[in-house]
């Protein structure tokens, strides 16, 4: 019997039992630190994760070290692929599979399932954060303008950082811009420098979107090429290139 | 103090990463890992909802580490629990600020690149990875490279496509080479949109560096990072149409993307498409084109174009010039 075909038993929260190839098992730094310096025979308990998350997380390991030893004949793109399908599971799943990744430290299943998340927040706006993931808003008022405050000096730095609404802008006007800050915009279309404007407060605008051609509600915002410079304390020139609406 | 800071939702799922009596490498979690002190009573919160509130800070942390700042604000608002657990990011956001002026000499502060280091390795140290890179690019400027590496590891491990896209860089740099590895986090990084790494992705597949020489995909490539702005690509792209390498020929998308790459600045774009439009007789244009090229530095394109210089007038001739000295580069992502 040699050591690849030792096999790990493993107990889930839910009293069921897997039973695994080493190999596959120790993928969690968890579970081999435990198998090398507990009680090898013996079944390991998985207190916090249920059977059905385990399987899924096992079925992720073995895909993975069958691809590395290169039992499995498969590209790195095809196993890329694996795993986006992967983690197309509902939020409950996906859930778990981040808490049990983090305990039983599987770093490549953690940040697979990190980076999902995090592609689910980016370019949203918090409310619309807290309906993907059904979160409560429990901020008060004075809570959340803390927050903003605290950060004010980023609102005052756009371009790269920021994002910007041009509405409507016609081939070589530029019919509204808004911001709140006092920033100054040269806006290039076909290789013209059109307008220079300088913009004021507006209130009630938070954050400002560009939208790129074609404009179609159900896109993401999608901020074009910025690039800044500094032209002195406290104004920015901005340059944005983009097709126009004609 | 306002009651209801204390009334947060404490959910035993925020601890359970702690299963095992053993002791872990948790122990030595970086400054990163904060958890809340505060244990309020538990609501009965059911179980079959997940509680993405409750997320462990640290798990927070790692995922909003590649968020560039207004991510990291619309997240830190979503509920209390994540403006917590985000506020060391939020910290080195500030740091990172910080760097860019001493490292640009802007808002007031000169050029000062030993403080935009300290800045950034403390922006690092606080978890974001933007502050990462550019603490690595400083690194890298220096000549301390294996530091610059560890910093792009880091990055890269956090899923930053600018980390992903410099450590494939700099392994495809540094001896010795490891060109396997430079391509697997190239193609990382290509896929989450990084412009430039999309362009080395494709060289590296054009040439069969680290991985079995693939014409299609590289055009395929190419042509992303081409419509990303980035004009070497195009060039490529435009040189691919016309030699038919790895899809058909097609003069005329060879003809639009050596022009879109010649408008960006492209010396030798500039030249192609110079000559493209000489033999289509616009003496004029080609000539605004030569000239661009000569001044890029292509001596060829000296030549071919004093030769088309005698056929204009002297007129044309002073347009001509008055147009190149007028030219201006559209933007381009690099």
């Amino acid at each position: 019997m040699g050591s690849t075909s030792t096999k790990i038993k493993l107990r889930t929260s839910d009293q069921k039992v897997f039973e695994v190839e080493k190999a596959v098992a120790v993928q969690s730094q968890t579970i081999k630190y435990i198998y090398e310096n507990g009680c090898p025979d013996s079944v390991i308990h998985v207190h916090s994760v249920s059977g059905d998350i385990l399987s899924k997380i096992l079925d992720y390991c073995k895909k993975h070290v069958n691809s590395a030893a290169g039992k499995e004949d498969i590209s790195p793109e095809e196993l890329y692929e694996w795993d986006a399908n992967f983690v197309k599971v509902d939020q409950n799943t996906l859930f778990d599979l981040i808490l049990a990744a983090n305990c039983l430290k599987i770093e490549s299943l953690l940040d697979l399932t990190c980076q999902t998340v995090a592609n689910m927040i980016k370019g949203k706006r918090p409310e619309e954060i807290r309906t993907t993931f059904n979160i409560k808003n429990d901020y008060t008022i004075e809570a959340e303008e803390a927050v903003r405050r605290e950060n004010k000096w980023a609102f005052d730095m756009l371009g790269g950082v920021g994002t910007m609404v041009i509405e409507e802008l016609a081939d070589d006007t530029m019919s509204k811009c808004v911001t709140n800050t006092k920033s100054r915009v040269c806006v290039i279309a076909a290789n013209q420098i059109v307008m220079m404007r300088s913009i004021s407060k507006l209130a009630n605008k938070k954050s400002i979107d560009v939208y790129k051609q074609p404009q179609n509600p159900t896109t993401p915002r999608i901020k074009e090429s910025v690039k800044q410079r500094n032209v002195g304390t406290g104004f920015i020139e901005l340059f944005f290139h983009f097709k126009c609406k004609m | 103090m306002n009651q209801k800071t204390l009334l947060y939702r404490s959910d035993a799922s925020r601890f359970i990463a702690f299963p095992f009596s053993k002791p872990d490498g948790r122990d030595a979690k970086t400054k990163s890992s904060r958890w809340s002190k505060v244990s309020s009573e538990s609501s009965s919160s059911p179980t079959n909802d997940p509680d993405f509130s409750a997320l462990p800070f640290d798990i927070l942390t790692k995922i909003a580490a590649p968020f560039n700042f207004p991510n990291l604000l619309a997240a830190s608002l979503v509920c209390r629990s994540w403006g917590d657990a985000l506020r060391a990011l939020r910290e080195a956001m500030v740091l990172l600020r910080q760097g860019k002026q001493f490292k640009h000499g802007r808002g007031g502060v000169g050029r000062n690149l030993e403080k935009a280091l300290v800045s950034f390795l403390k922006g690092a140290a606080r978890g974001s990875t933007l502050a990462m890179v550019d603490a690595g690019l400083i690194y890298w400027e220096r000549g301390q490279k294996e530091e610059a590496i560890a910093l792009y590891q880091k990055a890269a491990a956090l899923g930053d496509a600018a980390g992903q896209c410099n450590l494939g860089i700099s392994y495809l740099n540094t001896q010795p080479l490891n060109h396997k590895e430079a391509v697997k986090w190239l193609h990382q990084a290509s896929v989450g949109g990084h412009v430039r790494a999309q362009y080395q992705l494709a060289l590296c597949l054009h040439q069969g560096l680290g991985v079995e020489q693939n014409l299609q995909e590289a055009v395929k490539w190419y042509l992303k990072a081409a419509e990303g702005g980035y004009v070497r690509a195009m060039y490529n792209a435009s040189l691919c149409y016309t030699f038919g390498e790895g899809l058909s020929h097609s003069r005329r998308q060879a003809r639009k993307w050596m022009k879109r790459a010649a408008d960006r600045g492209h010396g030798k774009a500039q030249f192609e498409h110079g000559l493209a439009l000489f033999s289509e007789g616009e003496l004029l244009k080609a000539i605004v084109y030569l000239e661009l090229a000569t001044r890029s530095g292509e001596a060829a394109a000296t030549h071919v174009k004093n030769a088309i210089l005698q056929q204009l007038s002297a007129t044309s001739r002073d347009l001509a010039l008055l147009l190149t000295d007028n030219w201006r580069a559209l933007p381009s992502s690099r």
